[in-house]
């Protein structure tokens, strides 16, 4: 099975967005929560690095993002809208579960 | 499937037990156990019954008593973490010669060896913080 | 316990000591639950390897000795202490200046590993 990622930082303030894109192996999935959302925003630098990331599977929490004044229509393409019961759907398909805290 | 959870941050100062509450009532829902939430570091302070909310505002302590009630979730704060931080079951604070004791009902106080043992038991272990 | 039963756990050390108190409680969990009979290991990347530096002197602060704390990890039965090359040279910091030897994996092999645990542990 292939690790599931979790990454709840923003990308302009901390480095858990970078260190977990730097070692992601392929095949494994990446899920943004809380200020992780910012890192999926189209326009931004970290945004085009996660587009880039064609190599995993990548997710943002629906409820994380909406919560801060975004929709899907602000993110980069390539990325995949869960809500917590998608959260827990991927919890169930990966092992481990890597906290990037 | 059967989950563990590890919150490692306070309630309301960050978003780490909130999220993971969100995750295990979700994950209940869809017909999966959570064994034990353990919480360590700040963690411990979501296990205080002194706090008050606003009326206006989710009441995380409560709400986590309630998991626990209607599902059975084990709720165990960390000793080590917990009295260094001044949260106190009746037993503990009698222990130590203090004249209080803070602990939430809900919650009980444990050690180390609960976390491993619910990672060991446990399916998944997923961990929350800042 | 035999071996193939015993899960996989990794202690994810990625934050610098003193200036919060996640690392000093996460070597305290390792140190006080050692390895409860399982395959534990622990990594040190990004800031984290800022714990391994030798000559701490937290003294004058009244904090704890974090450096003792992980040097004394070599007493534990941990199935390994590694720590990550890149994190080291982006750090300016060489073997020699650590309080311990580790295992020292560049990032690759460092990602493989933590991809292999059946439980990563971050703080």
């Amino acid at each position: 099975m292939s690790t599931l990622h979790l990454i709840n930082k923003s990308p302009f303030e901390k480095d858990a967005f970078d260190s977990c894109l730097r070692h992601a192996l392929p095949g494994s999935a990446v899920l943004l929560i809380e200020d992780g959302i910012y890192g999926a925003l189209r326009g931004t630098a970290p945004g085009d690095c996660l587009e880039q990331a064609t190599e995993q599977q990548r997710y943002v929490l629906v409820e994380d993002l909406r919560a801060r004044g975004f929709g899907p229509e602000a993110l980069v393409t390539g990325v995949q809208l869960v809500d917590y019961d998608g959260f827990v759907d991927l919890a169930v398909a990966h092992e481990p579960v890597q906290s990037w805290l | 499937m059967k989950f563990a959870l590890l919150v490692n941050e306070g309630p309301y100062q960050h978003q780490a037990a909130d999220s993971a509450w969100h995750f295990a009532r979700s994950a209940l829902a869809k017909g999966h156990g959570i064994s034990r939430v353990f919480f360590y570091h700040d963690g411990v302070y979501n296990g205080t019954r002194l706090g008050v909310v606003p009326q206006d505002e989710r009441h995380i302590p409560e709400r986590w008593a309630l998991l626990a009630k209607e599902h059975g979730v084990d709720l165990v704060i960390c000793v080590a973490a917990a009295q260094r931080r001044g949260i106190l079951d009746a037993a503990e604070g009698r222990r130590h010669g203090k004249d209080a004791d803070n602990l939430a009902e809900g919650f009980r106080i444990g050690g180390l060896g609960q976390l491993i043992e619910s990672g060991i038991e446990a399916d998944r272990l997923l961990v929350f913080g800042d | 316990m035999a071996a193939a039963n015993k899960k996989r756990i990794l202690y994810v050390q990625r934050r610098a000591p003193y200036g919060t108190l996640y690392a000093q409680e996460a070597l305290e969990m390792l140190s006080m639950g050692a390895a409860f009979g399982q395959r534990v290991g622990i990594a040190f990347l990004d800031d984290g390897v800022f714990q391994l530096k030798a000559e701490q002197t937290p003294g004058a602060l009244g904090m704890k000795n974090s450096g003792r704390m992980v040097r004394a990890l070599e007493l534990h039965d941990l199935e390994g202490i590694y720590v990550e090359q890149e994190s080291l040279v982006e750090r300016n910091l060489e073997p020699g200046q650590l309080v311990l030897a580790g295992k020292v994996l560049p990032r690759v092999e460092l990602s493989q590993l933590m991809a292999e645990q059946d439980l990563v542990l971050s703080f």
